[in-house]
Order: structure tokens, then C-alpha cells, then sequence
């Protein structure tokens, strides 16, 4: 019956055929150049050594990592053929895949990989959570795509430090590792493994990277970060645009096609406009505020316990967030596999008298606490200036100290010199990369309890018994931690609904360092 | 004359001089460390340290002069440690946008300005005068970024004109019409200056306008128009030649809000960027620049005033 | 050379010769105004300026709030009061110190060559300072961010330009025929310089210090964000107009408000300036 509907009208079925075929064809096309407004210029793109979202943002593009997440924030590999780990878990071989050319035409091996893993290990941001349990690193004597790992324990966290490109082990070529030490790596030697090559960086107008036609997608439907990668687009421009305000008219204008970070409270009237396209960022980030365990007056547990219990962080999200915020006092969101609420009965109490009963009962007196805040960033300045707020009326006599981003980091690195600080911090695929974790960082949470379970964490493997100690480290943080988390946030960017194509769709949402691959302009 | 600039020329030394050891000293005693910067908000303090010994930030201050003064004399300005190259050519790279916004604000500025100042003068207390008083104080007081706002909003973004933001060169691109992107800065930064122009205009003007040799003029029989702008326009010009000086000066050290809101990669922002990451050789190197760039104006404007009043003599 | 009566006229009320002018009476009479809200605010304001409502936030100018609110819940009214404290005090401040120190160098350096040689050396090297690094540094020495600090600031910033006006002026003035007529009679260089020339200074120098009250309450502003200007338990107009700006597009009237304050009190000062000009030029006397 097909077939005579067909010879009688063979018009018709033309028609549709060529609707459907014109349907596929008018999305994802090769050619033209995407704009991106960002807040700045990156300070580098030697990702290794620096964590500024907008340097992971754009290196990403050209540099690769050996892990990648997937749209649930899970490794899988992406430079990897495959990988065993050994019965004890202490010996982790990898076999890279093979024909992955860098931009300049060699070939990507295992001299590479392990040079670049060197100089992560010694000099990267994260590199120092692996080093101390890297007993060795060996390549293969006979193939020179296999390398392999040996820790002095098992070290569960492996694969998603691996994947974590901020402050990561990107691949470099091997000339280029070799030489790296804490200095970043000239603009010369911005040669990966990525879909896009550096081209050119004209610091103030923009940052240009073009398609690199000899790129080895990885195979397998595309996930989060992960999975085949098509670059459709010839040309991205990261052009620095301070001005909020400025990128949401450069979008509406048509000088930009996507923009980073727009304050939140532009949300509902941008979400109206049909010719643009809202993005929230998942997983959301959140604010912190740090207490000093090494030195003053916050050394005291309870006193601790009382700053928590007096905040109503409600108002605190708002000011920071507008709507875009969720209570959460869980270190991940709900959905992701680490989420859990052991300790968080102590989040969100907003119970100013008791919290004052509960100070005085620790010993304080009145005496001032000195709080530190950074204006740079209105995240930052609008929770501090809400929490400080919310402090002095609950009877705490806060010294609410605010400097610029450089003063600020400098002071929080001296104990002697603040009770309480506020900065931010991004979803992470693991529970390893939480800053407050870190024994040197600010805050400097050290106790025999935390190293033990940190110890526990890192070398335990199978997900199940990974997850029962971290619901123990959570509540430990709430016990006796260095750090109060606010809740979620999410961060808002905006592209033309009428350029461009393929961003945040489903199985790539629109992820923390929003990637530009299998997008396509219109 | 040429010998007075002469001995100016000279006496610009020890100003640089100056300029040279404050500006060194200065921003190192600003609490906050580039390094840290660069790393990023999630470092550790053994990282930052590692990075400092790396900048050569560690050694004793008096050697990290020395050597800087050393290489000062060589013509090298040192090396940005945020953007990672020579301060020179980062200066040459971000001056351009400055200089041209700069030139063409003034333009506007003196085009809305003098004839604005002169027909208030001459219209001294109607209804026109307190109309452009208003005007000029509009220009004044409204914030610069409102302003820029404003006028992106309505001939970017509605009228689609010009572009709303951002900058390309025109010197390494060849492309002359990269300076649509200036147009709409230009405008915003002139209306400003604009004001106290007018103002200015006015109040010279109006002191000349009393003086005996206009109204020997006058009696002469020269037309009123003649009076007005050959005599009396000549002669309040001193103090808006002034103002024309530095605002330019000032101008070339960039106007920040303006740069700031239409993204243009100029001098203004290097400063508050530099600044704000400690970027040390770049705030030393910017310094040094202006320094010698005001010195040079302020010489070019005295010998104008020479040129405009010959009774002006210099010993 | 001045007639006999204008001295007469002149140990009189200045105030008087400037309310008999129009306008000179509007700028007098709102610049009162603004000062005595500021001063009164603890009294008249309807909200405490710092309390923070984030359940009330960017709220539009309604009955509650006649201003309406900012992005923490604040009332803009409240805060719009107590702002003009510190914004006028810094404005004024900074006009005068710059205006005055500045200007007597200028003239000086233009009057007295071998002084001016060095001294107007050191305003160029002052002028290639911009004002946030010397807030900066002021601040790190001093250990706070405090008013003062930022009003030293400002005036060191705007000095170099108002002693750059004074001396072209003056050399301007040096010229003309009743000086050298002074300088023939036998008086005194300083007298001279304080008698005749420097009352010819004053009306542009008044016209700059206007203008340089306005920079200097929107320069605290960019200082205020930064972090180097006053703590933020200070509201001011010009740090409203600055934290704001995000919320442009959202809630304009957390910008124009204060925005509009700024404006209407530049406005005033130049109505008065003009006024004051017009009653303190000797040559402009002739015109009444």
C-alpha cells in the first residue's frame, strides 16, 4: 500500500523527504566562528598550575587530560585505551590509545604522558593530594603506548583527580614537560591533544583558538564532557568583557554569541527573552566560610558550633544567589553518587539565642572576631556582608575586614591574622578535592580523626565502602571542621538562541567550564 | 624659547628619576602577592612559595632594584607577570586603544564644549544659558558607566549601528574601520569632558568679553561674531588649553569606567588589572610612561600658551 | 584700579550678594537642604541605612520603601541620607584641599620661577600616580580603610591638576597691565601676587573645584568598591552607584537614585559657584 501511495504521489513524498533530510541538515554544519564574552583574559593557559574557571574553560579545548567526566560527573577515559589496576590495587597499568596526533603532528605516547604526570605531580595545583602516595612511575620497555602507575597504597582517587583538568594533569608533549617547573609554559608551547589548537592571544581583545582538522575524536556517544567530539565550529574567540552588564547587551547586540557568568538576578527577565537561551550551571558551587583552627579565638569547637547555629542562610543564598539556590548543607548536591546528609541536623538551625547561649557557654565574651572578605568578587562581598550582618545582631562583635582579592589571599595564608574568612568553591568529582580537606590549606583542619579518615578514604576502593567514609567525614566536618558551606548556587551564562546550536542538550548539560565542541553556529 | 624648552627638557630627569624609585618601593608595600594570584583561589601556601622563589620575588629588595634599574637603562621594562611579556610591548599593545579613544574624546569634547561655552557666554543669564548649564552639568554628574549604558543599549543594541563592545587593532590588522569600535566610548568619555569645557568657555569668555581692547574692537566697527571669535575666543583659550592638556594626559592613563564598560583592552584597565594582581614591572612600567607623557604635554602646552599669548615670556 | 564703594560693599554679607541672584538663592537653598539631611539622618531617616531585609530585596520604590530597596533588603531613602554625609564631606573635602593647596602652589610656582622649577617638577612625578595605588598604599600604611584615607587620596590625585590651572593662569595673568602697573608703583611681590592676582584665579578655580567635588565623589566610589575606600558600614551616594551597577538592568533605581543625588548636588555647588564668581570677580563687578 506504501508503494502505490508512493508512485501516486511521488511529489509529496519528496517534499517530506527533503523536509527531513533539510531538518538534519540545518543543524550541526562545519564553519563560522563563536564569540564568547568572558569576565577576563586567564592568567595562563598551563592549566596544571592554575585553577581560574575561565583557564580551565578555555584550555580545555586544547589540552587533554587522560580521564574526562561524564554527564554524571564520572570518569571515563578519553586519551585511554583501557586501564587495569592489580589485585592489591597498589599497580595501575594504562594503555593509551593509539593515532592521537598533537597539534604540532607527533604522535601522542607514553614519554608524554609520564613527563607531564612528573611535572603535575611535582608543581601542579592537585598534583600534591596524589604525590604523596606516587611511589613510581614506569614505561613500558617494549610499548611505547603503555605506561604504568605504582602507589604505595591503593589510591581510590585516581581516576577523578585524572579527570579534573583544573589545576590537572594535562598532557603536554614531552619536550615541553620536561623542562616545566613552577613558572607557566610559554604561549609557544600550547600544544595538546585537544579538538581546537591555539592560535593567537591578544591580551584585552581576545583568545583564539581554530579547529584542529587532524583531531582523533574518542569514540562512544557523547556524555558530560566525555565521548565523541565533533568540532564543527572553525574558530572560538574568548573575548574578555568586564562589564556584566556589557556581555548581556553584546549577546542582544549580535557582537557576542555566549557569555560567563551573569549576576543572578538577571535570570527571570534574560529567561523571558526568546531570543536567548539561559544556562545554569551544573553541579551548582557554593560559599564557605573558613575558621582559623590553627590560632585566636576560633580555635574553640563551640564557639564554632555557635557561629554555625546562629546563621540563617535563606537570606545569605538570596543576596548571593537571587533564586537560583538551593538549601543544601550536603557537600554535594542531591543526585550526585557522594551525596549524603550525615551531620548536616547541625545545617540551617537560624537560632540566634541558643547560638549566643551556646558562645558564652564556650567563653566568648564579646571579643572581636576578625572576618575577612574579598570585594572583587560580589559573590564573595554580598554572603560576607549578609553573614556579618547576621553575626552582630546575633550579639557576636565581628570585624568585618574587606580587601582585595590579592590582599585577601595573602592574609588568609597568615594564621595570625584573621578568625574567619569567605571564598568560594566549584562542584568537584571527588570528595578528595574539597580545599578544606587539604591540611595546609587556609583554615588548616588537622586533626588525628580527619587524617585518619582522609587516609581511609583515599586508599579504600569499591564506591560502597568509599561512601560509608565519607558520610563519616561529613559529619566530622560538622563536628569539628574548618569550614561552613552556605548551600548551592548555581552559576548563570546566556547564548543567542539565534546562533548557535547543540549547547546544553541533553547528555551535555551545561557543565562548569562549558565546552564548545558539538555545538555548531546557525 | 627653545632655550627655556630646552633646559625643561632636561629637568625632566630628575622627575623620572623620582618616579622611578617611589613607584618601585610603593607597590611593594601594598599587602598582597602575585603570586598567589596566579595560582589561583585553591594553592597552597608551599606552591605560592615555590612560584615567589621562581619570580626572583625573594631575593632582598635593594637587589631586585638594582636590577631593575639595570635593565630600566637598557630599555627593557621588565616582564609582566601577569600576562607573560615584555611590559614594553604590552604598553605599545594596550596604548593604542588609549590613544585613539583619548584623541577622538577630546575632539568631541571641544566640538560640543566650545560652542556650547561660547553661546552661553554671549547669552549670558536667558533662558539658553541655564538650559546648557543643565546640559553641561548632565554630562558631569552622570555616572560615565550609566552614560556608556545607555548609549550601547540604544545604538548597539537597538539601532544596531555599531558594536556594542570590545576592540580590534587597527595598527596590526590594517583595518582602519576597526575604529567603529571607539565611536561609542569616544562619545560617552567626550559628552563628559564636554561639560567642563563649556563651562570653562563660559567663564573665560565671559571675563574676556569686558576687556578694553574688545570694546576697542568694538569701536572699531568689527562685527560682533568677529569679536567674539577672533579677539575674545583667542584669549580665554589659555585656561581651556590647560584643561585640554591634561584631560588628555589624563585621558592617556585611561579612563577606566569607559574602558571598563566597553571592553576595550586600553591602558585604564591594565592599571586596575596590574594593580590588582600585583603585577609589579607592569605598574612600575606604567608609571614610568605616563610620567614622561605628562612631562611632554605639559612642555607641548606651554609653548601653546606662547604661541596664543605673546605677551607670555618665559626667562 | 576698583572703585571706593566696592570695598565698602564687599566686608558685608557675601551671602547677601549671592541670595540676590536667582540662581545663586536655588543652589544656596538646596545645597542647605542637602546638608541638613545629612546632618538630621539619624533623625528623619525611616530605616536604619545598614539593616539588612534580604526578603525585602530590589524591591521598586513603593510605600513602604520610598526609594525602594537594594540588592540586601536595604532602604535607599535611609541610605540615601546618611550617604550625603560622606559623600558631601568627601567631595567638599577634596575640592578644597586640592583646590586650595593646589592652586597656591600653581600660582606660586608661575610667580616665583626658581620655585616653580622644582616645585611643579614634583606635581608632574604626583600626576603619574593614579589614585587607587595611592589609596592602596595609604591603606596598607595606615593599616584601614578609613574616610581620611581616602579623602588624602582623592586631594594628592586632583592636587596636580588644580596647581597645573593656577600656573598657567597665573603666568597668564603676570601679563596683564595692572600688575606690571603694581610692580612699577613698587609693591611687594607677595602682595602683588596675593592682592591682584590671585583674586583673578578664583572664578575658574572655582569652576574646577566643582567639578572636581563630583570626580571626587565618584572616584571614592571606585576606591569604595576596590576595597581601599571607606568600610562599607559607611554608606555613601557614590558607593551605591558603584555595588548597583549590576542590578542596572533589573532594578535602575538602586543607581539612579543616588546617581541623581550626585547630580542635583554638583548642581547646586555650580549655581552657587557661579554666584559666588560673579560677587567675588572684580572685573564681572563692573557688569552689575
Amino acid at each position: 500500500m506504501l508503494r502505490s501511495w508512493i508512485h501516486r504521489s511521488p511529489w509529496v513524498v519528496a517534499l517530506i523527504l527533503l523536509v527531513a533530510i533539510s531538518g538534519v541538515v540545518e543543524a550541526q554544519q562545519y564553519g563560522g566562528t563563536l564569540r564568547v564574552a568572558t569576565e577576563g583574559d586567564p592568567v595562563h593557559l598551563d592549566l596544571m598550575i592554575v585553577t581560574a574557571s575561565n583557564a580551565s574553560t578555555i584550555g580545555q579545548h586544547v589540552f587533554d587530560t587522560l580521564f574526562v567526566l561524564d554527564e554524571n560527573s564520572a570518569p571515563i577515559p578519553l586519551l585511554l585505551e583501557s586501564y587495569e589496576r592489580s589485585e592489591d590495587g597498589t599497580y595501575v597499568s594504562f594503555t593509551l590509545r593509539q593515532g592521537v596526533l598533537f597539534h604540532n603532528g607527533e604522535e601522542l605516547d607514553a614519554g608524554d604522558v609520564i613527563a607531564s604526570l612528573r611535572r603535575w605531580l611535582e608543581y601542579g595545583v592537585r598534583g600534591q593530594v596524589m604525590a604523596p602516595h606516587v611511589v613510581d612511575i614506569l614505561a613500558s620497555a617494549t610499548d611505547k603506548y603503555k605506561f604504568s602507575i605504582v602507589f604505595s597504597a591503593p589510591f581510590a582517587p585516581m581516576e577523578n583527580l585524572f579527570a579534573w583538568n583544573n589545576g590537572g594533569p594535562c598532557i603536554y608533549l614531552q619536550e615541553v614537560a620536561e623542562v616545566a617547573g613552577a613558572e607557566p609554559i610559554a604561549e609557544a608551547d600550547y600544544i595538546g591533544t585537544g579538538p581546537y589548537k591555539f592560535a593567537e592571544w591578544v591580551p584585552g581583545q581576545y583568545l583564539r583558538l581554530v579547529r584542529f582538522d587532524d583531531y582523533q575524536s574518542p569514540r562512544g556517544a557523547s556524555t558530560g564532557y566525555g565521548g565523541q567530539r565533533n568540532a564543527f565550529i572553525d574558530e572560538l574567540l574568548f573575548i574578555p568583557v568586564p562589564e556584566a552588564a556589557t556581555r548581556v547587551a553584546g549577546v542582544r547586540a549580535g557582537d557576542y554569541d555566549y557569555a560567563i557568568r551573569l549576576p543572578q538576578d538577571l535570570y527571570p527577565d534574560l529567561q523571558a527573552n526568546l531570543a536567548i537561551n539561559t544556562h545554569l550551571l551544573t553541579p551548582p558551587s557554593f560559599m564557605q566560610i573558613f575558621r582559623n583552627t590553627k590560632k585566636g579565638l576560633m580555635v574553640n569547637d563551640k564557639l564554632f558550633q555557635a557561629i554555625r547555629m546562629a546563621l540563617d542562610f535563606e537570606p545569605i543564598l538570596q543576596s548571593t544567589y537571587g533564586t537560583l539556590y538551593e538549601l543544601n548543607g550536603a557537600l554535594f548536591p542531591p543526585g550526585s553518587i557522594w551525596y549524603s546528609d550525615a551531620g548536616t541536623e547541625l545545617y540551617n538551625r537560624a537560632d540566634p539565642e541558643a547560638a549566643m547561649a551556646l558562645a558564652r557557654e564556650a567563653g566568648y565574651n564579646g571579643e572581636t572576631i576578625r572576618y575577612v572578605v574579598s570585594t572583587t568578587y560580589h559573590e564573595h562581598y554580598n554572603t560576607g556582608t549578609v553573614v556579618a550582618d547576621q553575626l552582630t545582631r546575633a550579639g557576636f562583635n565581628i570585624d568585618l575586614q574587606l580587601y582585595d582579592w590579592a590582599t585577601v589571599v595573602q592574609y588568609r595564608a597568615n594564621p595570625d591574622l584573621w578568625d574567619l574568612f569567605s571564598s568560594g568553591h566549584g562542584p568537584v568529582p571527588d570528595p578528595t578535592l574539597i580545599t578544606c580537606l587539604n591540611p595546609n590549606y587556609p583554615g588548616w583542619w588537622d586533626t588525628a580523626r580527619k587524617t585518619a579518615l582522609v587516609d581511609e578514604f583515599t586508599t579504600t576502593t569499591g564506591f560502597d565502602e568509599r561512601y560509608a567514609v565519607w558520610e563519616d567525614l561529613q559529619a566530622l566536618l560538622y563536628e569539628e571542621g574548618s569550614m561552613i558551606k552556605t548551600g548551592d548556587g548555581y552559576i548563570l551564562n546566556i547564548s543567542s538562541a539565534e546562533r548557535v546550536g547543540g549547547i546544553d542538550v541533553e547528555h551535555q548539560p551545561a557543565l562548569l567550564f562549558p565546552y564548545f565542541w558539538n555545538a555548531w553556529m546557525k | 624659547m627653545a632655550g627655556y624648552l630646552a633646559r625643561r627638557f632636561l629637568a625632566m630627569l630628575p622627575t623620572i628619576v623620582i618616579v622611578l624609585i617611589v613607584s618601585f618601593f610603593l607597590v611593594r608595600f601594598i599587602p598582597g602577592d602575585p603570586a598567589a594570584v596566579m595560582l589561583g583561589p585553591d594553592a597552597s601556601v608551599d606552591q605560592i612559595e615555590q612560584l615567589r622563589e621562581a619570580m626572583g620575588l625573594k631575593q632582598a629588595i635593594h637587589v631586585q632594584f638594582l636590577r631593575y634599574i639595570g635593565r630600566v637603562l637598557q630599555g627593557d621594562l621588565g616582564h609582566s607577570i601577569l600576562f607573560h611579556r615584555p611590559v614594553a610591548e604590552l604598553l605599545v599593545l594596550r596604548a593604542e586603544p588609549t590613544a585613539i579613544l583619548a584623541f577622538l574624546s577630546v575632539v568631541v569634547a571641544l566640538c560640543i564644549g566650545i560652542p556650547a561655552g561660547v553661546l552661553a557666554a554671549v547669552k549670558r543669564n536667558t533662558f539658553l544659558d541655564q538650559a546648557l548649564l543643565v546640559l553641561a552639568l548632565a554630562g558631569i554628574s552622570v555616572p560615565a558607566f550609566l552614560l556608556g549604558l545607555l548609549i550601547m543599549l540604544v545604538f548597539a543594541v537597538q539601532l544596531h549601528w555599531l558594536p556594542s563592545s570590545g576592540f580590534r587593532s587597527i595598527l596590526s590588522s590594517g583595518n582602519i574601520w576597526n575604529i567603529r569600535y571607539l565611536l561609542l566610548p569616544s562619545v560617552t568619555l567626550g559628552f563628559g569632558q564636554a561639560a567642563l569645557i563649556a563651562r570653562l568657555t563660559r567663564s573665560s569668555m565671559l571675563e574676556v568679553l569686558q576687556e578694553d581692547y574688545v570694546n576697542a574692537a568694538r569701536a572699531r566697527g568689527v562685527v560682533e561674531r568677529g569679536v567674539v571669535l577672533k579677539h575674545a575666543l583667542r584669549n580665554a583659550s589659555i585656561p581651556i588649553v590647560t584643561v585640554v592638556g591634561f584631560t588628555f594626559a589624563g585621558l592617556l592613563a585611561g579612563a577606566v569606567v569607559t574602558e571598563t564598560v566597553f571592553a576595550v583592552g586600553g591602558v585604564g584597565r591594565l592599571v586596575v588589572e596590574a594593580v590588582l594582581a600585583r603585577d609589579y614591572p607592569t605598574i612600575q612600567g606604567i608609571m614610568l610612561v605616563v610620567a614622561c607623557m605628562y612631562l611632554i604635554l605639559n612642555l607641548l602646552t606651554d609653548a601653546t600658551y606662547a604661541l596664543l599669548d605673546p605677551r607670555i615670556q618665559y626667562s | 584700579m576698583r572703585s571706593d564703594n566696592s570695598n565698602r560693599r564687599r566686608p558685608r554679607s557675601l551671602l547677601v550678594i549671592v541670595a540676590r541672584r536667582k540662581t545663586g538663592l536655588a543652589g544656596l537653598v538646596i545645597l542647605v537642604a542637602l546638608v541638613l539631611t545629612g546632618v538630621l539622618a539619624p533623625y528623619i531617616a525611616p530605616y536604619d541605612p545598614m539593616y539588612i531585609r534580604p526578603s525585602d530585596r530590589l524591591r521598586a520604590p513603593d510605600s513602604r520603601h520610598f526609594f525602594g530597596t537594594d540588592n540586601f533588603g536595604r532602604d535607599i531613602l535611609s541610605r540615601v541620607m546618611y550617604g550625603s554625609r560622606v559623600s558631601m564631606l568627601t567631595g567638599l573635602s577634596v575640592a578644597l584641599l586640592s583646590g586650595i593647596v593646589g592652586g597656591m602652589l600653581g600660582a606660586v610656582s608661575a610667580y616665583f620661577p626658581r620655585i616653580g622649577g622644582v616645585s611643579m617638577r614634583l606635581v608632574d612625578a604626583l600626576m603619574a600616580f593614579p589614585a587607587i595605588i595611592l589609596a592602596l598604599f595609604l591603606m596598607a600604611i595606615t593599616q584601614r580603610a578609613s574616610l581620611v584615607n581616602v579623602i588624602v587620596a582623592l586631594s594628592v590625585a586632583y592636587a596636580p591638576r588644580m596647581a597645573r590651572t593656577a600656573f598657567g593662569l597665573t603666568l597668564h595673568v603676570c601679563t596683564l597691565t595692572f600688575i606690571e602697573a603694581a610692580e612699577a608703583v613698587g609693591s611687594g611681590r607677595v602682595r602683588i601676587l596675593l592682592r591682584h592676582a590671585l583674586p583673578n584665579l578664583i572664578s575658574p578655580i572655582i569652576v574646577q573645584s566643582t567639578f572636581t567635588c563630583a570626580l571626587a565623589i565618584l572616584g571614592a566610589a571606585a576606591l569604595d568598591f576596590l576595597g581601599v575606600g571607606v568600610p562599607p558600614s559607611v554608606p555613601s551616594w557614590g558607593a551605591m552607584v558603584s555595588e548597583g551597577r549590576m542590578y542596572m538592568t533589573c532594578a535602575p533605581w538602586i543607581v539612579l537614585i543616588p546617581g541623581g543625588f550626585v547630580a542635583v548636588f554638583v548642581l547646586s555647588l555650580n549655581l552657587l559657584g557661579d554666584a559666588m564668581r560673579d560677587a567675588l570677580d572684580p572685573r564681572l563687578r563692573r557688569l552689575r
